[in-house]
């Protein structure tokens, strides 16, 4: 409970960049982008090979930094619910006959056995990620877009100075609680 | 489009933070290793585990580990192992395929219960602990000997009743009896009156006219008759005995059987108070029971910590594998070329101990033998070392199936010293090995889940330093002792790891016993003499007092009727000189008249002859 809680506030502070991120004038692709990538570094465990792959596309590629912060933080949340599911699913592909082969020559590969992909939570939520990570760029998209069509006037109209204040307020509280 | 979508610069910062995450990593890899094998040890052996650094190298890839100390759970101020120094070098391919693999590993300097300067204990929430161990200060303080009593007659005596002083005083109530009994009868015995009687009866019958023949004739009829009557008279007082026989016999059985009882009472309270030696055998139990007992635990403790490095072995039936939510599983797949994900090919290790150094090696460390098909193996020796004469310890941990386990551990000291060893030290007693050698085999197996060790300690070459108070028991036991100059103690082991029974025996059992009951053999004479001595002493008088006035009562008896009997004996006797002389005067007056007759007759025929 106290690691959701302390999660909840983090996550908070992070809403308030995404949201700050939302209402800049930067790309939605590129907000999009860093939303989806940081799905991997939020799902899969931290210390993987393929999350060095993402870290050199987002510093690379012209990636929103703080989506893809703020991104990393609430998939990190979602991610800790998800295990179990990552779990069943790494162990089904894993244990999947026709993939057996596959596997097999994988392992013996020193490149993938680094990347500990007959690990059930890696397997699990890299597959997730790739499966999900075009949805989750276009599907960002489309959000960031309506939310700037619609909502977010609405939102600066409203209190702005408000969402500020809850952004300090929450950064506050999670470097106290870091 | 590539130039909207790429920026360059991103990779130039990707590149200063692989060098910055390198160099920390190069400058802080040591620390890391470090606080990851403390944290890590920690947890493992429920106490700290420090060391003082490690140094990890990259050409050749290895580690140097220097003064690693794993705190004894129990004993939190003693390290159960100190090693000195810890070095190896690792497959660094394998590394990258999280697999370690040690070709040879240096161990050095291990040394076992060192004394540490900061308590080792970590706070364990909701852990119950162990019971606290018996510290060596303890040891044999609660020895206890048998309860032996060597019986004391006085305290007896006062507490039990000798029946002799009562069957002494109702077999004097039963004389009693008999004398008045007797006195009944005595009343219908004819006796000085009758015999007055007679007399007075005879005397008057004597005053007759005794020139008569008939009147003579007639007399000597009467005194026939008073003979008679003094003859029936004898055969009654004769027979009157008879009447009070029965209760003179029985007056005299009783009095065997009061004689007798002192003999019996002696018996009754010997046997109640003899003391029984049997459960001298448990002896070696208490004295080496509790240390079998507790280097049993520990090394049952230390096994079970150790046994996930030997094999994963599931003794409780369930096939199902625990999963971390947050780390899952990694599902394994062939190999090209199996290796264990841990493996040590080799460790030569150096043992420091109080009595000198001894080395050895463990091979094929892992706990993946179904891959290596080796067994692990440990050979350590020692020799001319300071008391002791040689060590030898091996061992064959073989997993490679694991349905068929089977560990076995082979021990033995040859002339360990023993100085100044105690076995018992309590108010009553201590009792030091002050010189001692031992020599000490342990063969020790566990076949799946079933243990099953045999201990032996020839202890032999001993000399004491024993003293006991004035305690007698403790005296007898302390110079059994001290003619045992050597003995074996045996230790066996069986069950499983949860639910095992251990047994301590020794021939010094049977020794002590023996030497015990001996002594206790010379006490019990002693204590029968006394007891025997003071039991006739309280009979004696009793039984004199009743014996007496049995005596008294019998022979009064029989000089009563003696005496009736003699005198009417004596009256029958003068009864019968009385009739003899009158018989003599009947005969006399005869005669005359015969003479009278014959002289007439004669004068008559001259007569007729003139």
């Amino acid at each position: 409970m106290l690691y959701l809680a302390k999660k909840g506030i983090i996550v908070l502070g992070q809403i308030s960049k995404l949201i700050k991120a939302f209402n800049s004038d930067v790309a939605p692709e590129q907000i999009s982008l860093g939303i989806a990538f940081a799905m991997f570094l939020g799902f899969t465990p931290l210390w993987s090979l393929h999350n060095l792959l993402v870290i050199v596309l987002v510093m690379i590629l012209r990636v929103n930094g703080a989506a893809f912060m703020a991104g990393i933080g609430l998939f990190a949340l979602l991610g800790y619910l998800l295990d179990p599911f990552f779990h069943q699913l790494g162990y089904f592909l894993l244990n999947l006959e026709p993939l057996h082969g596959l596997w097999v020559m994988l392992y013996n590969s020193t490149l993938w056995r680094i990347e500990n992909f007959s690990n059930t939570i890696v397997m699990g939520s890299v597959v997730f990620s790739i499966v999900f990570f075009v949805p989750v760029y276009l599907g960002s998209i489309w959000f960031i877009n309506k939310y700037r069509d619609h909502i977010m006037a609405w939102i600066n109209k409203l209190k702005l100075t408000r969402l500020l204040k809850v952004q300090n307020w929450a950064d506050k509280i999670s470097s106290f609680i870091k | 489009m590539m130039k909207k979508w790429v920026r360059w610069k991103g990779l130039i910062g990707f590149a200063v933070t692989v060098v910055l995450l390198m160099l920390f990593f190069i400058l802080f890899i040591d620390s890391i290793i470090k606080s990851s094998i403390e944290y890590t040890g920690t947890r493992m052996a429920g106490a700290k585990v420090e060391l003082d650094n490690a140094e990890f190298h990259f050409s050749p890839l290895g580690m140097q580990i220097n003064r690693l100390q794993i705190t004894n759970p129990d004993l939190p101020m003693q390290n159960i192992i100190d090693i000195k120094n810890i070095h190896f070098n690792l497959d660094g391919l394998n590394l990258l395929r999280r697999k370690v693999l040690i070709n040879e590993m240096q161990v050095d300097g291990i040394r076992l219960n060192t004394a540490r300067k900061i308590s080792g204990a970590i706070k364990q929430e909701n852990k119950s602990r162990a019971p606290a161990k018996i510290t060596k200060s303890d040891e044999g303080k609660d020895f206890k000997l048998p309860n032996i009593n060597i019986p004391n007659a006085d305290q007896i005596l006062a507490r039990e009743e000798i029946k002799t002083a009562k069957l002494a005083t109702l077999y004097k109530s039963n004389i009693k009896a008999s004398q008045d009994n007797w006195n009944k009868i005595k009343q219908d015995i004819p006796g000085e009156k009758k015999i007055n009687d007679y007399q007075q009866r005879i005397d008057k019958i004597k005053q007759a006219d005794t020139k008569d023949i008939q009147q003579l004739s007639a007399t000597i009829k009467e005194l026939k008759s008073i003979k008679k009557e003094i003859k029936a008279d004898i055969i009654f007082v004769e027979t009157s005995k008879n009447k009070i026989n029965g209760d003179i016999n029985k007056l005299d059985r009783d009095l065997k059987v009061l004689k007798n009882s002192p003999q019996e009472e002696f018996s009754r309270l010997s046997d109640k108070y003899s003391a029984n030696t049997s459960n001298i055998g448990n002896v070696s139990h208490l004295l080496f029971g509790h240390e079998a007992k507790k280097y049993t635990e520990l090394a049952m403790g230390w096994y079970k910590k150790i046994e996930p490095w030997l094999a994963y072995v599931d003794f409780s039936g369930s096939n199902t594998p625990t999963v971390d939510r947050r780390k899952g599983i990694d599902v394994k797949f062939r190999e090209d070329k199996p290796t264990p994900d841990f493996f040590i090919k080799l460790i030569r290790a150096t043992v420091e101990i109080e009595q000198g150094n001894f080395s050895g090696e463990i091979k094929n460390i892992t706990n993946e033998q179904n891959i290596t098909h080796k067994p692990i193996t440990l050979h350590f020796t020692g020799a001319k070392m300071q008391g002791l004469d040689s060590i030898l310890l091996t061992g064959t941990f073989n997993h490679i199936n694991p349905g068929k386990a089977i560990d076995q551990l082979n021990y033995s000291m040859i002339n360990y010293e023993l100085n100044k060893y105690r076995l018992i030290n309590n108010d009553d007693m201590t009792i030091y090995l002050d010189k001692a050698k031992s020599d000490i085999t342990l063969v020790a197996q566990r076949k799946n889940n079933k243990i099953h060790a045999d201990f032996k300690s020839h202890i032999h070459s001993i000399k004491y330093n024993n003293q006991a108070s004035g305690n007698e028991l403790s005296m007898m036991f302390l110079s059994s002792l001290n003619k045992t100059r050597n003995f074996n103690i045996y230790g066996d082991l069986r069950g499983t790891f949860d639910h095992y029974t251990t047994k301590v025996s020794s021939d010094l059992d049977n020794r002590l016993k023996d030497n015990m009951k001996h002594h206790m053999n010379q006490k019990m004479v002693a204590f029968r003499k006394t007891l025997k001595d003071k039991i006739s002493l309280q009979a004696r008088q009793p039984i004199q007092d009743a014996e007496g006035k049995f005596n008294n009562l019998n022979s009064g008896i029989k000089n009563d009727i003696a005496i009736r009997k003699a005198r009417f004996n004596q009256q029958l006797n003068t009864t019968q000189a009385d009739i003899e002389q009158k018989e003599q005067q009947i005969k006399a007056k005869s005669d005359v008249k015969k003479q009278q007759l014959k002289n007439k007759a004669k004068d008559k025929l001259k007569n007729l002859f003139k």
